[in-house]
């Protein structure tokens, strides 16, 4: 009886509506694809920027829907505003005044007045239909004829690009992300083979140390439930724990990919954080970009080689790229530049990726420095090098090392060719890392004239974030032996918490990428880089350094 | 010290808040009046109530050097002392919400500031120095077709800070998309700055310019001996 009388009040409720509809026409039969296109490149069924009433300069990209609503579809905050999500839920079903998600509007923003108001304000509307999103599109109202904030444009949209939009929004983050169960939110780490043991150790362990802690959080909480901190439980379907998958890889990298699509086949995950391969991390990446799964700063000098924005892989920095940008911006500052540079690598990946990029960016950005690049194989290659440099004029040279086994030998050559004026350049590799069968160049022989490029904080900043690492590294019971990559390791688990505790129960791998982005600035830096932030598809957090040995800074 | 001359967005928030509008009861009134006759009317309506909050202040100029678009450093104190009006507004390429249609909105109102009896000259000061290298805001500045008037200026992290503290702008909990919508127009260097919190569209800031110069003139009449 019930059942029937809530199925005879919705008929009339339906014949209400009908009678209430706004005149506008749109077609029903719309082609997702063209309307994927248009929410988030602005692009029309023709093929054209899309266009917004009296605003000829706000047109295409930058009037799409995603620039505001996200690629998700779940919206966000910005600048006071409050954008709405129009995900599929959202969107065709009436307001839902749902807890979960007016708690996060109304309370985990560090927002303006005007958006403390506007979060808390009552509205409710019907369900979306083709026509109210037609009205909606062009005039700027919801179906309760309610009008949009002027940040809303209304577009020039025929009816088949509303059909199109309408067909696409309908399947909007309808369908929650795999790698989440009702109990578990899966996450993998990757590690492939020859990684060094000690640190793939650091790594594993602080990753372990850090789920364990989470869970128990989370556990205590669930079986306190009286308890102020457990407020949060009113969000319960919303929580899960964590469970690590370590992805061990074998072989060679061209295997790789292979190896990845078992494991995601057999148990797939939610997303993929820290991990560690030797060489390039690129066909993880791609990987990761393939399978639309967030990768959330991986432990790599070699990211894959892409540009900053867009996609599934999340980087501190840019790696031994961005080493070779921040050398040729440290030389285009100096006052007295060389006027040759002997450029020296190897044949590893860690050695040529920054070599040639180097030399593309000096070709741009130091036309008065000629730019000699030998490859070494033997010591032979490294001696004769060497000889290219003018005994007559050697203030003209100076040297760029690219990390190798040959740099054990630099010093000898640069000492018997009398070149200790020699200015050195070389990567941050040659102190921190000697897993990679990399010499270590801060020898006595060539003292002062040897400048790194380091591309994280200068060494004697005061890490003000860095004790409440280490006073939890200390609480559970961890060992420090690897500070780096324990500390990375943390601060990536750390940024996936403050992210997902914005998400609740809409487990949508885009929506993560988005709170990503928007909670990596506030979160608390361990130190081991300037300053750490994202922005709308940024993918790379660092983007300063410094030469040390007490020049200037770059970056 | 700042003088708030206008109050009427604060009540209006009440009010809707009272009456259970479902937005931002300055906005609503602008896109109400958008919605009904375009945008003029919009502009006509906003008039009578502009959506956004005016105040005035005597801020005063950072002395940093940032980087414009074409890489050239830039004073910032002596490129806002100059002799020309002076509108301010803050940035980021990648924003994406507020910048885009404030970025708009000043592109459109380049041809009504021109009809003001004034020399001006227009900044966009990067929130996000980090990432918005002179050629990115240069690739910015294309998509906007944002004309020669418009300065787009970077620089570093610091540097940027400055300047945005200079104008109380720092933007909330750290995180540059908490930045709020502000822009800062002063007539000449022996004006406060008018300050604009708030989504301005194009004919409001040419407005507000023009207001500005207009009691500038008055000022100096004013001071003048008889």
């Amino acid at each position: 009886m019930v059942k029937f009388l809530g199925h005879y009040a919705r008929q009339i409720l339906i014949m209400t509506l009908c009678a209430w509809m706004p005149t506008v026409q749109a077609q029903s039969d719309g082609d997702p694809a063209l309307g994927q296109r248009l929410y988030e490149r602005g692009i029309n069924r023709l093929g054209e920027p899309i266009r917004t009433v009296g605003d000829e300069a706000h047109t295409g990209e930058q009037a799409a829907c995603m620039r505001c609503h996200r690629r998700s579809g779940f919206g966000g905050s910005e600048g006071g505003y409050y954008v709405p999500p129009i995900t599929s839920e959202f969107l065709f079903a009436p307001t839902r005044n749902d807890r979960n998600d007016r708690f996060r509007a109304a309370f985990l923003e560090a927002q303006s007045v005007q958006h403390w108001i506007r979060a808390r304000m009552p509205r409710s509307r019907p369900a979306y239909t083709i026509d109210t999103l037609a009205t909606a599109l062009r005039e700027g109202r919801n179906p309760k004829q309610t009008p949009f904030e002027q940040l809303m444009p209304r577009f020039e949209l025929d009816d088949q690009d509303v059909a199109n939009l309408y067909a696409y929004l309908q399947g909007l983050s309808k369908v929650t992300s795999p790698g989440v169960d009702e109990e578990f939110l899966h996450i993998a780490t990757v590690v492939g083979p020859g990684v060094d043991p000690g640190e793939k150790d650091a790594m594993l362990r602080t990753t372990e140390g850090y789920l364990s802690w989470y869970n128990e959080r989370l556990r205590g909480d669930l079986t306190h439930q009286a308890s102020t901190r457990a407020y949060g439980m009113q969000f319960r379907s919303s929580t899960r724990l964590w469970k690590l998958h370590v992805w061990s890889l074998q072989g060679p990298p061209e295997t790789w990919s292979a190896q990845l699509r078992d494991y995601q086949a057999k148990q797939p995950v939610f997303l993929i954080t820290n991990g560690m391969v030797r060489g390039s991390w690129a066909p993880v990446a791609l990987f990761c970009n393939s399978e639309k799964i967030p990768c959330l700063l991986p432990l790599t000098d070699l990211p894959q080689s892409q540009g900053e924005l867009g996609g599934y892989n999340i980087y501190y920095t840019r790696g031994l790229e961005f080493e070779a940008d921040l050398l040729a911006l440290y030389l285009s500052d100096l006052k007295t530049r060389p006027k040759h540079l002997l450029q020296l690598h190897d044949v590893t990946e860690y050695s040529l990726v920054p070599a040639q990029r180097f030399n593309a960016v000096a070709a741009e950005q130091l036309p008065g420095i000629e730019v000699v690049t030998v490859p070494v194989r033997d010591d032979a290659d490294l001696a004769a090098a060497f000889r290219r440099i003018s005994s007559d004029s050697p203030e003209d040279w100076a040297v760029v090392a690219w990390p190798g086994a040959y740099l054990r030998d630099v010093a000898k050559h640069i000492k018997g060719r009398k070149l200790q004026r020699l200015t050195v350049y070389a990567s941050s590799l040659t102190v921190k890392d000697k897993a990679h069968g990399i010499a270590d160049l801060t020898v006595p022989e060539l003292g002062d004239r040897l400048r790194i490029i380091w591309p994280y904080s200068s060494p004697d900043t005061y890490h003000p974030d860095a004790f409440r690492v280490r006073g939890w590294m200390r609480s559970r019971g961890l060992a420090v032996t690897h500070e780096r990559t324990q500390f990375m390791s943390y601060y990536s688990l750390g940024i996936l918490r403050d992210s997902m505790r914005h998400m609740f129960d809409h487990f949508h791998r885009d929506y993560l990428i988005e709170r990503i982005e928007h909670e990596v600035e506030g979160a608390a830096n361990p130190g081991f880089f300037p300053t750490l932030a994202l922005g709308p598809e940024q993918r790379v957090l660092s983007k300063g350094g410094v030469s040390t040995a007490g020049e200037s800074g770059v970056g | 010290m700042s003088k708030v001359l206008r109050l009427g967005t604060v009540f209006g928030i009440l009010l809707a808040s009272a009456a259970g509008f479902s937005v931002f009861a300055g906005i609503a009134v602008a896109a109400d009046a958008a919605s009904a006759g375009g945008r003029i009317a919009a502009a006509d309506a906003e008039e009578a109530s502009p959506n956004y909050q005016r105040t005035t202040h005597p801020y005063r100029i950072p002395q940093v050097e940032l980087t414009d678009s074409h890489q050239k450093t830039v004073d910032f104190a002596s490129a806002i002392d100059g002799q020309s009006a002076t509108i301010i507004s803050f940035i980021f390429t990648t924003c994406a919400g507020i910048c885009p249609v404030i970025t708009a909105n000043m592109s459109r109102a380049v041809p009504e500031l021109d009809k003001i009896d004034t020399t001006y000259r227009v900044f966009l000061v990067s929130l996000d120095p980090e990432y918005d290298t002179p050629e990115r805001l240069r690739e910015y500045a294309r998509r906007f077709k944002a004309g020669e008037q418009i300065s787009f200026l970077t620089g570093s992290l610091d540097a940027v800070h400055e300047v945005l503290r200079a104008f109380n702008a720092v933007y909330l909990g750290g995180k540059k998309m908490n930045h709020l919508p502000v822009t800062l127009i002063r007539a000449n260097r022996r004006s406060d700055w008018v300050r604009l919190d708030g989504l301005v569209d194009g004919r409001d800031v040419a407005r507000e310019l023009a207001l500005a110069v207009d009691a500038a003139q008055r000022q100096n009449l004013s001071a003048s001996p008889h």
